[in-house]
């Protein structure tokens, strides 16, 4: 411990030496590997060195321990008569939601680590989802949900990970879990700097990031500091609608990412995944393979303290075997997103978001159509105002505008081809934290 | 797959014809799917059942609720309600029953849209999935 405690410390002197470096909160060193790294957020994906680390951070005997989490309470607005999942409200109070905890203690000559993500949204999500405009994904009522995003499960993440020394600066790493992030896609929404505070999840959340609960998955990998190559197995089925247990299920699902930091303020990632029966509309359908590729850039840029801006690019394409009105055929179908966030001295966010998808039109209810892809795009944007109460927790109030555009043949569906959408939220995340 | 699917259908009908026939000639009995009724008039495709039909959507429901057509044919749903319908196959939520009906989707008052083709022998029901308790029909897909 002393040694790691010294290794900080020179990792801050030079730090200090640097002062064009952007600012990265080092936390203990051991053996070349910080326990808790500022790169580490979601499963085993990689974000920028330079991401300013939110939550609570204590040393307890051999363990590093952190809490982080987020929770809005949030009143939905989409004017217009679009029959959904769920219901037709057009207006909808939520709570989207998640804690995660993670502990990490030197074991021989790496660490490991034991990490768990909850979140209370079965509960606090109702009727099937919360309201957002061509959102598609997962199943509620025994229908596909369609304008709706669906509430993640209790259980988000229930896993271990050990990283530990290899050749020179190369090491390798392993992550298991019965609810987990298999290496596919960027770091999941909630946890992306460019998206964290955004209360609306994206559209192309389920082209990007949606295997990020997985029920049964394992990882390997090797890394140095700057590059990293993975594999996964794991169940590659989304979760089903009992959203209070563990979906377990057969590791019959594969896939690999190639993450790269070609500076601390940017990450890079490509990742490919071959997953069966990844949609739960294809009970009964044997050997519904898909498989989905995904790149994406997130970039990140501190100011000084509580000053940021991140923003993330990211690209998904999905091809695979798609059933409508029970006759199966081949689909490919994909999104692309640009997000961006801009803190300024820990109080004051905008953002903003601008999406584009081929989304398939039965996934929207849209039977008429067949097979066909229908090209939609989102354009979102908000404002949140933080204050600080002490004990490292910061509330705020903020609000999102948006307009989903339709094509013709969805602008019937949605009273015209701009619906837009609103919202008003409070959110209680913890404070940025300075190591 | 889909192409599969018509011609396993088109198989299917084309059995289900010839058992017919066949059945009606030895005096046998006929299989239940291909239970025919002798129609008031032929039809002018001729074939004894229509090769096509319409529905009208009013505020009172379909118009007729029922119709019969032929294998090979479609139904052409109108809306004529001030408000839009969407018209999928039963059962509701899944639209399985009867692929060809979710070919009429959404209609917006005043708009036409015909079904795909019906290729197999089946009773086929139908609902709004806006309103699935409001408008609700059946299309009787037979053969001759």
């Amino acid at each position: 411990m002393l040694s790691a405690s010294a290794s900080a410390r020179v990792s801050a002197q030079q730090t200090q030496a640097q002062p064009e470096a952007p600012e990265v909160h080092e936390h203990v060193d051991v053996a070349g590997t910080l326990l808790t790294p500022t790169t580490d957020f979601s499963g085993t994906a990689w974000l920028p060195k330079a991401t300013p680390m939110l939550g609570l951070h204590r040393s307890w005997r051999e363990w590093d321990l952190r809490l982080d989490g987020t929770v809005f309470v949030q009143f939905l607005y989409e004017p217009g008569d679009r029959h959904r999942t769920g219901g037709a409200a057009n207006h909808q109070l939520v709570s989207p939601n998640w804690v995660m905890a993670m502990a990490r203690r030197r074991v021989g000559a790496g660490r490991f680590g034991l990490r768990t993500m909850l979140s209370a949204e079965p509960w606090t999500v109702s009727d099937c989802g919360a309201l957002n405009y061509l959102a598609v994904g997962e199943v509620c009522d025994n229908d596909t949900i369609h304008d709706r995003e669906q509430p993640h499960d209790l259980v988000m993440e229930l896993a271990a990970d050990y990283d530990g020394p290899l050749k020179g600066e190369w090491r390798w790493q392993a992550y298991a879990g019965l609810a987990g992030e298999p290496a596919f896609g960027p770091t999941a929404y909630p946890h992306r700097p460019s998206a964290s505070i955004n209360p609306i999840a994206p559209i192309s959340h389920h082209w990007l990031d949606a295997t990020h609960i997985a029920f049964g998955v394992v990882t390997a990998g090797v890394h140095n500091q700057r590059v990293k190559a993975e594999a996964s197995l794991f169940n590659g089925r989304s979760p089903d609608e009992q959203r209070t247990n563990l979906d377990l299920g057969a590791f019959d699902s594969a896939s690999a990412r190639l993450s790269v930091l070609p500076t601390d303020r940017l990450s890079l990632q490509l990742s490919v995944a071959h997953m069966r029966n990844p949609r739960a509309m294809f009970e009964g359908l044997p050997n519904a393979m898909v498989t989905s590729i995904s790149a994406s850039g997130t970039y990140v840029r501190t100011f000084g303290p509580g000053t940021s801006w991140s923003s993330t690019a990211a690209l998904g394409f999905s091809t695979g075997r798609e059933i409508v009105s029970g006759i199966p055929f081949d689909s490919t179908n994909g999104a692309t997103l640009i997000e961006t966030s801009m803190t300024i001295a820990d109080r004051h966010t905008v953002f903003g978001r601008a999406e584009l998808a081929a989304i398939p039109a039965h996934h929207l209810h849209a039977f008429e159509f067949g097979g066909e892809n229908l090209t939609a795009g989102k354009l979102e944007g908000g404002y949140v105002r933080q204050f600080s109460i002490g004990k490292g927790l910061s509330p705020g109030v903020g609000g999102t505008a948006g307009i989903s555009l339709l094509p013709p043949e969805l602008a019937p569906r949605y009273s015209g081809s701009v619906a837009p959408s609103f919202s008003i939220f409070f959110i209680l995340r913890p404070t940025r934290h300075a190591m | 797959m889909l192409d599969m699917k018509a011609v396993t259908g088109r198989v299917r009908a084309a059995v289900l014809g010839c058992v017919a026939v066949t059945c009606a000639a030895c005096g046998g009995s006929i299989p239940q799917a291909a239970v025919v009724q002798s129609p008031t008039a032929p039809s002018s495709s001729g074939y004894r059942w229509p090769l096509s039909a319409t529905v009208t959507l009013t505020a009172e429901g379909p118009q007729p609720a029922t119709v019969i057509i032929n294998v090979g044919g479609r139904v052409t749903f109108v809306n004529s309600d001030t408000r839009p319908h969407e018209i999928v196959s039963d059962p509701y939520l899944r639209h399985e029953d009867c692929p060809p009906i979710n070919r009429v989707g959404f209609l917006t008052p005043g708009q036409e849209r015909p079904s795909a083709v019906f290729e197999v022998v089946k009773g086929c029901g139908f609902h709004d999935h806006l309103d699935q308790t409001g408008v609700f029909g059946r299309i009787d897909v037979r053969i001759e």
